[in-house]
């Protein structure tokens, strides 16, 4: 037996909207997938691919290989590591007979990094069901967001509700037609749909909690969806492919933007400014990163997210590959983009490291204009600057966002390189992409 | 100072484009004022010099001072124009010891780019 938690699942109930679908019909799909893969041979220890997507017959399948002791992987393992010679770690948990599940990280470093959990101990954090809600699965499946948001409300006998695209109209539609409870989304995509007007086009008000963890938001991002949805709890939340969601509470400290752990839940700490992470779901190792140690001597986990201590909470500033490095210094990309959605005239904002010759780096910036408070800026904007070109929306909001950023930052952390781009967000992903900004006699990324 | 945008055509040397120019390098002056405490205003004189023992502005003030004469370069001749490469900063007469030969070495960049082409010289 492999020690899912299968008895945990509830058996009455929706738990699917997009079909409707129930707990039994659920529980019915999971034990004829078990049947077949039985037939498959499958067993403990063996490795399986499985295509995720965001129904029903999917996580049916995926509870069916757990409970056959299989470990499933999400993409084609083969692409990321000699599966004919696969290393000690995976060779050992697949010998021990547990469930598995291999995670890759998202491609912000050349190659994405594979990592092995035990499914048990992923799954031991919904043994305590939470609030039963509908909820709306906005991160895909195979995210570590997405697999959360479904195992969460699964196991507390809630239902899912998947929108038919990530674009904002498509989500508010489905919250509305659903009547959704929880919106799991990134800050990102809040932007994006603060941006287009989404937000008027819908009835959100059943909504109860509105919670991000993907990026570190801005104080002024969580004030305007307070704003909107004033009904609605705003928090955010902390979580990682390699250190699972952590049992975290949002709290009022820094704007509400931090969080702390649940008492007698998962432990953190502050090391060399860094978050250090022990917990129960956090994963057994990376499979395909030769060398790498992601746990101290002393058994926690190094995250790699800056942090830093707010009140009672913590608050994440980014993760330490994204810090820009100016002339020595550290910049962390939230402290400056935090402040640049401050300034009038500007919705959204990225922060990166722009080469530079003498400093190393210094800070680029990318903002997306508002399309709402344009006439903050003063008589030479509002409805006339909309209506002429992009040079001269750069003309105007340029200088202007300098001089806000420069008089509320540190010299050094003052962005340098200000772009005006119309749309800055990636709408498959939608997280923010700190790659290099545009130079002369460059690509654009 | 009036920032009216010239019309896209050859820069040849001539008093007028020097002028332009110079011109650019002084908004950027009065932009950077607007960041600087009063008792460190950057002088809008042509002598003033960007580096060395005399000149005023710390290296992030420099830094962001360069910025901001090519945000204004690329407003007037609506292309962009770097300051700040490695040549800029290794070159023997620095073209930062002054706001006038900052401004002439606006105007070379400029020209290069017209023989070049804004990707340096690719088709």
């Amino acid at each position: 037996m492999s020690g899912f938690p299968f008895e945990k699942l509830p058996s009455e109930g929706d738990c699917w909207l997009t079909p409707p679908a129930t707990c039994a019909e659920l529980r019915q799909e999971m034990d004829r997938a078990a049947e077949r893969f039985r037939e498959k041979k499958i067993a403990a220890g063996t490795r399986i691919h499985l295509p995720m997507r965001p129904d029903l017959a999917c996580f049916a399948r995926l509870f069916a290989l757990w409970r056959l002791g299989a470990i499933v992987t999400f993409e084609p393992l083969q692409r990321l590591l000699d599966t004919d010679s696969p290393p000690r770690l995976l060779r050992d948990f697949a010998a021990s007979g547990q469930p598995g599940l291999i995670l890759t990280t998202a491609g912000s470093t050349a190659r994405p990094k594979a990592v092995l959990h035990n499914a048990t101990r992923l799954l031991s954090r919904y043994a305590t069901p939470g609030a039963s809600r509908r909820t709306l699965l906005f991160f895909p499946p195979h995210h570590i967001g997405g697999l959360h948001t479904a195992l969460y409300t699964l196991f507390a006998g809630g239902s899912l509700a998947a929108p038919r695209s990530l674009r904002p109209e498509d989500v508010l539609r489905c919250v509305e037609q659903h009547a959704v409870e929880t919106l799991p989304v990134s800050p990102s995509f809040l932007r994006l749909a603060l941006a287009g007007g989404a937000f008027d086009q819908f009835d959100l008000s059943s909504l109860k909690t509105v919670s991000f963890g993907s990026e570190p938001a801005g104080e002024s991002l969580i004030a305007q969806v307070r704003r909107r949805l004033p009904r609605c709890r705003v928090v955010q939340t902390y979580g990682s492919t390699e250190a699972g969601i952590l049992r975290v509470r949002g709290c009022d400290e820094g704007g509400g933007l931090a969080w702390r752990p649940d008492q007698g839940g998962d432990q953190v700490r502050i090391r060399d400014g860094h978050l250090e992470v022990r917990t129960e779901t956090s994963m057994l190792g990376y499979l395909n990163a030769d060398g790498e140690d992601p746990f101290t001597d002393d058994g926690w986990l190094k995250t790699g997210d800056r942090v830093e201590k707010c009140g009672e909470g913590y608050r994440i500033l980014g993760r330490e590959s994204e810090m820009i490095n100016v002339g020595g210094y550290k910049v962390a990309p939230a402290e400056v983009e935090a402040v640049a959605e401050q300034c009038p005239g500007v919705l959204a904002a990225t922060a990166y490291a722009a080469p530079h010759p003498l400093l190393g780096n210094v800070v680029g910036l990318r903002i997306v204009r508002s399309e709402f408070r344009d006439s903050s800026l003063g008589p030479r904007a509002g409805r006339q600057a909309r209506n002429e070109g992009a040079e001269d929306e750069e003309d105007q909001l340029v200088p202007h966002v300098r001089e806000f950023c420069w008089r509320r930052l540190p010299n050094h952390a003052a962005p340098v390189t200000i772009e005006v781009q119309r749309q800055e967000i990636s709408e498959r992903e939608f997280k923010k992409r700190r790659c290099g900004g545009r130079r002369a006699g460059s690509a654009p990324c | 100072m009036n920032t009216q945008r010239m019309p896209i055509g050859s820069i040849d040397g001539s008093a007028d484009a020097e002028s332009a120019a110079l011109e650019i390098v002084m908004d950027a002056v009065a932009e950077i004022n607007r960041l600087l405490p009063e008792d460190r205003q950057l002088p809008a004189d042509p002598v003033t010099p960007l580096l060395g023992s005399r000149a005023t502005l710390d290296s992030l003030e420099l830094v962001q001072f360069l910025a901001i004469v090519e945000q204004h370069a690329r407003r007037r001749w609506a292309t962009p124009i770097t300051l700040t490469d490695d040549a800029a900063w290794s070159a023997t007469r620095s073209p930062f010891r002054s706001l006038t030969a900052l401004a002439g070495f606006l105007l070379e960049r400029r020209k290069e780019l017209e023989i070049q082409g804004p990707n340096g010289g690719s088709p």
